[in-house]
């Protein structure tokens, strides 16, 4: 291995020697930009020398590296919300400066708003990328007092909410599972609590959230729409803290500390719904249903030791559950269905040198979804779930400041359990195929950006991926016409059922223009080597995840996209247009009428059928984060579309999420240092759906039953929805008069208070959550009748939750 | 897993705002509809009707009023070609509408007010075999239609009784003993069916029913649909509720009494045995009362054995056994 990196690291100087010809005698200046306050690296900061006009970002470690000309330069360390930090720096040799910068003491500073902002947007090479300031989504509108970081990306173009309060989101028309959510790397399958309506993402534990849409870097993979990059706090290394919420649902705490002062750190929050404590005492307690009731909680913990400046290790888990339990005494019924995530992650940083940074990370990662049942001596449990181990190598070469490269390699075991079910009656044990699914997911990959010259930047990357199914595996072949297992086929342990490999090149080219603006394209290739199964309309925990087997191939995404960006206001202002065509291909759906114990004793992908898709659209967005009014505004047209074999008699269809006009309007002022008002409006098209259009009369069932219409044929109601939030920090000093001198002394407050009101639907819009479509009555009754309901779901709902810190 | 999501919809409707809206719908060609059966030791029966449109008139002059008639249907058992006539009820005399809603599984009152029109035969030759694969061939003035089905050999229960929850007194549920055989591919339903009359009244409009038979025919409760995926080959107890008639609410279908059988109650469980599309196009149908509109379910159109329209041909192996509920 170690070999394979000379080379390339060789191959890297290469071409960074021939396109910077010019350069004479050159040092590096590298280190880590960290917050003053917390010892925190800032992800994204940039470093920036002013004579030349030359910068870098810090990576997802807060580290960067600029190799340039022999000199004297002022380098100037900049982060959103944060005061510059200009230092003249001798570099007559290699240079190691860390940084700490310090929060804006008042962000209605002038200074901080005259300051030229970070201009990433008009000089990066990527697109369709927007980082989420952590601190701007707390004081967005709450719903239901609970922060959530899956709500705010929602609000950008591109991305489609699921449904009302629903955190699920879809990408330029991919699907739900065609998103890659990594939390410190983790992979995370299931991103929802409470059937959707909240996401696992605890956000006093988040520090940065990075929202790809579309054209990925080569370093990520596995995934055809987006990526959703979220990471966690280290933890204060300066001092502890703790810091919680109490909300109408939900309450949280967070702790953090140094382990060891400037080298090590903690952090560890926790939160938990308590609608089933808080209801229990008002339930009868002979009723039949006492002990039913619902709740969730997630734990995150991080912990890091850096050893010194060349290497840090990390860990960090995520332990989430939601737990919904049903008791009827009368019917001697009870069922408990748990379902979560767990993720654990290792970590460790090296520094070859100044310019090579290696990561090295080992993940663990679980989903599982369980439903027991019991009534009488009848026993039921099904359980399904994923579980991935991985192992990965991300280096990065900071070859000069127009030249980074990227490369590294990864491997993912992957453990599918696709419907494993146990159950009996009495003494009479049911007959269930309990067999496991087993998968290797090898890829490496080189990303190449290269600055040709001022205006000209590239970003090459090639990524080869790789798939195996092995055994043990049986392969169900059944009769369609009478449902009878007619043979199957054994593979054993460890044997090959199934392999498949793809090149996914990706190219992205910015044009930057001297006014700040730039034009950018790019095309990018991406493999799909795992599917996730759903019988719903919306994402449920019941959903399943299987691997490409011989029976279904790799999803495969190609998307074009081509974007205007500008800067206007010494980047206070950003805008943006981008364009993009996304073709789907070997996507999958579960064919009409299937159920879900369909897949027990039978394979997940017998029951599923086969398509493509095709989404284009135009994102429209205009942003200012600085200053005291700041927010976004964005619009998207787009149209996506399905066609499956077996799904809509072959024809093609909208996506249940194809929307032509999405609309979003963000927007927070800071009235003062203590009051924050925050305000978001959204436009969707309404959903398409599936409509009743015909109906007969069954007289032996004696029912009306529904003939519906072609796949999404229709369209609910438009959705519009505004929020406003009012956020209120306490006085963070108190004034004591000092008993020796007798003046009156500022001193800081032992516990910080905020407080946040939401109002979620702001003018009580009954947006409709789905229609149902019911009968009364009967015919021979001579009072029958039919109909159509609109449900919505949430009216106007106000909240209040009391943050603190101390 | 389906009442998971059966209770998650319900909740949500019932913590949610509902309000009833009209859609405009366009006019679409309307389907054939072949719905028929054919019983173990019993006559087939088919209807052949035409779809409405979702909205249209739900009254019982609109929908009988898609009735077909003076259609050709015959029905093969592979020996024999049959011809199935049509029979109006408003042609049967009063005193055999008993006897034709314990085979039709249509209520008697509904017979007299209605008139319903099936196509049958009363040759014995039509009477159903187990074992036989029925088809139908069938023309109306404008389509052809064609349908098959197997009558499979019944399966008896055993060992069947009843059992009152010891919290509700006298109420309890019904309980019999599968043997599944060994072979792979076997589809049930569950009917049953109270022989016994009412003892006393109950709130109007149900004020006068002492004496009546508490069921006509046998009913299929909810989950009545099963198949052997689970139990290919073994021997377990199953229980059922007691079942309503769609939505026509019986004299006990409200209140304490709703979905038990009563300490006292003669019931006939009929068992019967079905063909694996029968069982799907049930399991559908099942599916479709339980989560019409539901967002957490994908709309799908019943599977249909019918070729030429939509509906079911449905052939039942029928084994009964009688319980005393004490």
């Amino acid at each position: 291995m170690n070999y394979i990196i000379k080379i390339v690291v060789i191959i890297c100087s290469f071409l960074s020697i021939s396109i910077d010809n010019t350069a004479q005698e050159k040092h590096t200046i590298s280190g880590y930009i960290k917050d003053a306050g917390t010892g925190e690296v800032l992800i994204g900061s940039s470093i920036y020398i002013e004579e030349l006009e030359k910068g870098v970002v810090t990576n997802i470690y807060g580290y960067y590296s600029l190799t340039v000309e022999s000199g004297i330069y002022n380098v100037i360390a900049r982060y959103v919300g944060y005061d510059d930090m200009g230092q003249m720096v001798a570099l007559d040799a290699d240079v190691k400066l860390n940084i700490e910068l310090t929060v804006s003491s008042d962000i209605m500073d002038e200074v901080v708003v005259e300051a030229e902002a970070v201009d990433n947007n008009t000089t990066g090479t990527q697109m369709g990328e927007v980082n989420l300031n952590m601190d701007r989504v707390k004081t967005l509108p709450a719903f239901m007092g609970e922060v959530d970081i899956l709500k705010t990306v929602q609000f950008l173009p591109g991305v489609s909410s699921g449904g009302e309060g629903n955190t699920g989101f879809y990408v330029r028309g991919g699907g739900p599972d065609q998103n890659l959510i990594l939390l410190d790397e983790a992979t995370v399958y299931n991103a929802s609590h409470l059937f959707g309506f909240f996401s696992v993402f605890n956000a006093d534990a988040i520090k940065n959230v990075k929202m790809i849409k579309g054209g990925m870097p080569a370093n990520y993979g596995g995934r055809i729409s987006s990526v959703l990059d979220i990471n966690m706090k280290d933890g204060n290394y300066k001092e502890y803290h703790a810091s919680g919420g109490i909300g109408l649902i939900a309450s949280r705490l967070m702790v953090e500390g140094p382990l060891k002062k400037d080298t090590s750190s903690f952090i560890f929050s926790g939160r938990r719904t308590y609608i089933d404590v808080l209801t229990d005492p008002f339930i009868n307690d002979t009723a039949s249903f006492k002990g039913s009731g619902y709740y969730f909680y997630d734990l995150t913990a991080k912990a890091n030791y850096r050893f010194n400046d060349k290497n840090q290790l990390f860990i960090s888990g995520y332990f989430g559950r939601d737990v919904f339990d049903f008791n009827d005494d009368n019917f001697d019924l009870n069922f408990r269905v748990p379902w979560g995530n767990s993720t654990a992650s290792i970590r460790w940083n090296h520094l070859f040198n100044d310019k090579l940074f290696v990561n090295i990370t080992g993940v663990f990662t679980d989903y599982d979804f369980a439903f027991e049942a019991t009534q009488s001596d009848f026993t039921f449990r099904l359980s399904s779930g994923i579980q991935d181990f991985s192992l990965k190598q991300d280096f990065t070469y900071f070859a000069n400041s127009r030249h980074q490269v990227k490369f590294g390699w990864s491997v993912i075991r992957h453990k599918f359990t696709p419907s494993t079910v146990s159950g009996s009656s009495g003494e009479t044990l049911f007959n269930f195929d309990t067999t496991k699914i087993i998968a290797y997911e090898p890829s490496v990959y080189l990303l190449d950006e290269i600055e040709i010259n001022e205006n000209l930047k590239i970003n090459l990357g090639l990524r080869f991926s790789s798939f195996s199914h092995i055994g043990p595996f049986t392969r169900y072949f059944k009769n369609p016409s009478t449902g009878i297992t007619d043979s199957t086929k054994e593979w054993g342990s460890g044997d090959h059922i199934a392999s498949y490999t793809g090149l996914e090149p990706r190219i992205s080219i910015r044009y930057l223009f001297k006014d700040n603006s730039s034009v950018k394209i790019g095309v990018s290739k991406n493999n799909q080597y795992i599917h996730l199964a759903s019988m719903s309309g919306v994402s449920l925990p019941t959903d399943l995840w299987f691997p490409s087997s011989e029976l279904v191939k790799p999803q495969i995404g190609i998307q074009y996209s081509a974007g205007y960006f500008r800067n206007f206001k010494k980047n206070k202002y950003e805008a943006s247009i981008e364009f993009y065509y996304k073709d789907l291909q070997n996507l999958v759906e579960y064919k009409e009428n299937s159920q879900p114990d369909d897949n027990i004793n039978d394979n997940v992908d017998n029951q599923l059928t086969f398509g493509k898709g095709y989404s284009y659209g135009a994102e429209f967005f205009l942003k200012k984060s600085l200053g005291a009014f700041n927010g976004w505004i964005g619009y998207t047209w787009s149209k996506t579309m399905r066609t499956f074999e077996e799904i809509n008699e072959g024809r093609e269809f909208p996506a249940k999420y194809d929307r032509r006009n999405d609309l979003s309007v963000i927007l927070q002022y800071d009235i003062t240092d203590r009051w924050n008002v925050g305000f978001a409006f959204v436009y969707a098209t309404g959903s398409a759906i599936t409509l009743p259009e015909k109906r007969y009369y069954d007289p032996i069932e004696n029912r009306l039953i529904t003939v519906w219409s072609d796949r999404n044929a229709y369209r609910l109601p438009s959705y519009h929805r505004a929020d406003i939030s009012v956020t209120f920090a306490g006085k963070e000093f108190k004034t004591i008069k000092n008993v020796e001198t007798g003046e009156a002394e500022k001193k800081k407050k032992k516990v910080l208070s905020t407080w946040n009101l939401s109002v979620f639907n702001l003018y009580n819009r009954k947006n409709p959550y789905f229609l149902f479509f019911d009968y009364s009555g009967d015919v021979n009754s001579g009072n029958l009748d039919v109909g159509a309901n609109q449900v919505s779901l949430f009216p106007i709902l106000p909240s209040i939750t009391w943050n603190f810190k101390f | 897993m389906k009442l998971l999501l059966v209770l998650l919809s319900t909740g949500i409707v019932f913590g949610s705002c509902s309000k009833a809206i009209e859609f405009d719908l366009p006019e679409v060609e309307q389907d054939v509809v072949l719905v028929g059966k054919i019983e173990s030791g019993n006559y087939p029966i088919v209807f052949l009707s035409k779809t409405q449109g979702y909205f249209e008139p739900t009254d019982a002059e609109s929908i009988f009023g898609t009735n077909i008639h003076n259609a050709s249907v015959t029905m093969n058992d592979g020996v024999n070609e049959i011809t199935l006539n049509e029979l109006c009820s408003a042609d049967i005399p009063d005193s055999l509408l008993p006897l034709v809603s314990q085979v039709t599984g249509i209520p008697e009152q509904n017979l007299q007010f209605f008139n319903y029109c099936i196509y049958t035969s009363l040759d014995p030759l039509a009477i159903g075999v187990e074992g036989t694969t029925y088809s139908l061939y069938i023309e109306t003035d404008t389509d052809t239609l064609t349908a098959s089905t197997i009558l499979p050999v019944g399966v008896p229960l055993l060992n069947t009784r009843f059992e009152a929850f010891e919290s509700l007194d006298s109420l309890g549920f019904l309980f019999g003993t599968l043997v599944d055989p060994p072979e792979e591919g076997n589809g049930y339903r569950w009917f049953a069916q109270r022989i016994n009359t009412y003892k006393y009244n109950y709130p109007a409009p149900y004020d006068n029913i002492v004496g009546m038979q508490k069921d006509a025919f046998p009913i299929a409760p909810f989950g009545s649909v099963f198949d052997d995926k689970f139990l290919n080959g073994l021997s377990l107890e199953i229980e059922y509720n007691r079942g309503e008639v769609g939505n026509l609410e019986g004299p006990d279908d409200e209140g304490p009494e709703e979905g038990y059988f009563k300490r006292g109650d003669t019931v006939v469980i009929k068992f019967t045995t079905i063909d694996y599309l029968t069982y799907l196009h049930l399991r559908a149908l099942e599916d479709q009362a339980a989560t019409n509109g539901s967002p957490f379910a994908s709309p799908g159109n019943l599977p249909s054995s019918v070729v030429g329209g939509i509906g079911l041909w449905a052939g039942y192996g029928v084994r009964l056994d009688t319980v005393v509920c004490n």
